[in-house]
């Protein structure tokens, strides 16, 4: 959805900003869409370049050159839901004012999906303006977005082992994908991989997963086929849940409709629902082959 | 490091919650538990909770409890000051990170397995999103650490002064916007420091703070609150504040008349 701002933007260009990275122990990388290593005890060191046109940015907003204007970052996490500001910088009325982002997020608000906006504010709206010019304190002359989903699968999926037979799930099963009913929840707490601690075969594949032999692989592979199958009949079940619906970022609706589009970017949810209908031996089928069951390393 | 909790998962908190229904505080306070079979530890960062802290935990909430008339009926007003107290009291020893205090399932394992008595003291009755893992908006214990952790000082000196600004309902129309203004700690906090000097002309505070939450949701949309300095900021949450209390407080009294008509 395009956002209609009551007073004069410049154009994108006043503003060039170079990607996002992190700081490692092994030095400075390109920030990755997921972080697979991040928990609530990581701090993020971050930084990118970024250059402003200050001058060309003023005249373009319709603002005097006194007017004060500020590059600044603020940061969203979807699980919490909280916001804050990141790191802040005035920008001084030079054209090709390079202004280096460069900041530490504590990970103790973080979790899901972080969002990185990068925004130019104005500040002070000096003198001799122009009418259609900005005039409040905090108005979003330009802005960036990026999204990085922390801690990658472990977001999504976390896993607890459990003994089944003070669950109510049946004791011999292997594992059981719980799955909340709220779609607008956020994922993380959402989703819990319960495995069973009688089940050794399972358990010792599960506990083996980083170096897994060549039996604990297809027991993984056959488990995360089974995590693949709940999910997306979990989606195809629950009629609320469609491609349309515009479900929050790192909710459980966008999860799930995630999961179905890149499990099966060919069809639409209504085809699939279809299917699993009418051929359901023809969508297990299906699912088999999206999930890779028992294919390769 | 974030200390992690059980997690009481939807079926067997369903479950709890319909045969607690049926109890009275005295038989509840006999069925409390540190654990519970059925509750699982998630495997995210930070380490899991001790059986001494969580029965530390459940001693200090109801020595707190004792102190406002638990277990017997109580007065309003001290069911008010203990949500106040509880507030603060899990905010600064459950050791929980905003990340994992979004996990709904643990605030059901609080209030069905470790304080059901405490729970359905306060709530009697209770329908099951107040003790479910279903609302954290809703939750006899989730909504009071949120509240906690969005309206504590970064200082430490009088840190939790900002928690008895708004009521219960007031607080409830902030926190259920959490989305948009509510996940901005800088701009709940503001409100909460300007909100005693608003002069609301004799108009309900809730009808104001619902009109002021509405513009103020407006305005983020193109304006970045949390890069103002404390002056900016608090100047124009005055603004919006003063400007719906007199819009609210004219509106009130040119219906006076009509209402008087009729």
């Amino acid at each position: 959805m395009t956002r209609v701002y009551p007073y004069l933007r410049p154009p994108a260009d006043v503003v060039t900003t170079g990607p996002w990275s992190r700081l490692t122990p092994d030095g400075s990388e390109l920030l990755p869409d997921t972080l697979l290593d991040w928990d609530y005890s990581t701090t993020l060191s971050l930084h990118r370049p970024v250059t402003v046109d200050g001058l060309r940015l003023r005249q373009l907003s319709g603002l005097a050159e006194d007017a004060e204007v500020d590059l600044s970052v603020q940061w969203y996490s979807t699980s919490s839901l909280l916001r804050g500001q990141a790191w802040r910088l005035t920008l001084p009325v030079d054209d090709a004012f390079e202004a280096p982002v460069d900041f530490r997020l504590p990970g103790d608000d973080l979790g899901g999906t972080l969002e990185l906006v990068t925004n130019v504010v104005l500040r002070a709206p000096g003198s001799g303006r122009s009418q259609a010019a900005a005039r409040r304190a905090g108005s979003v002359l330009w802005s960036d977005r990026q999204r990085v989903l922390l801690e990658g699968d472990n977001t999504l999926f976390p896993i607890a082992t459990a003994d089944f037979h003070d669950l109510p799930y049946p004791t011999g099963a292997g594992w059981y994908l719980h799955i909340d009913e709220d779609l607008e929840g956020a994922a993380l707490g959402s989703i819990l991989l319960l495995v069973n601690e009688r089940h050794e075969v399972v358990m010792r594949a599960v506990e083996a997963a980083a170096s897994p032999t060549e039996a604990d692989r297809r027991v993984l592979s056959t488990l995360r086929a089974d995590v693949l199958r709940s999910l997306v009949e979990r989606a195809l079940t629950d009629e609320d849940l469609t491609e349309e619906t515009d479900h929050p970022v790192g909710s459980l609706g966008a999860l799930l409709t995630t999961v179905v589009r890149n499990a099966f970017p060919a069809f639409s949810m209504e085809a699939l629902r279809r299917e699993r209908q009418t051929a359901p031996a023809l969508f297990s089928s299906r699912l088999q082959e999206t999930a890779q069951l028992l294919v390769g390393p | 490091m974030s200390v992690l909790y059980p997690r009481l998962l939807g079926d067997a908190a369903r479950g709890l919650h319909q045969k607690y229904l049926q109890l009275s505080v005295a038989e509840l306070s006999g069925r409390h538990e540190l654990r519970h079979p059925s509750a699982v530890f998630a495997a995210t960062g930070g380490r899991r909770v001790t059986l001494d802290e969580l029965d530390r935990l459940r001693g200090d909430v109801l020595e707190v409890a004792m102190r406002a008339g638990f277990p017997g009926e109580g007065r309003r007003q001290e069911r008010v000051t203990f949500d106040l107290e509880i507030a603060q009291l899990l905010h600064e020893r459950c050791g929980l990170v905003a990340g994992e205090a979004a996990v709904r399932p643990i605030w059901a394992f609080l209030a069905l397995v470790l304080l059901p008595d405490v729970s359905y003291w306060r709530y009697p009755r209770p329908p099951g999103d107040r003790v479910l893992g279903t609302d954290i908006t809703r939750h006899v214990w989730g909504r009071l650490w949120w509240r906690a952790h969005l309206l504590a000082v970064p200082q430490q000196y009088r840190r939790y002064r900002l928690l008895d600004t708004f009521g219960e309902a007031a607080f409830d129309q902030i926190f259920a916007r959490r989305k948009s203004i509510g996940g901005s700690r800088t701009l709940v906090r503001m409100l909460a420091e300007v909100w005693p000097s608003i002069d609301r002309g004799g108009v309900a505070e809730r009808d104001v703070l619902i009109d002021v939450l509405k513009r103020l949701s407006r305005l983020g949309a193109v304006i970045d609150f949390e890069s103002l300095d404390f002056d900016q900021l608090q100047r124009q949450v005055q603004d919006v504040a003063a400007e719906s209390a007199a819009l609210l407080s004219a509106r009130a009294l040119g219906a006076g008349p009509r209402h008087a008509e009729a």
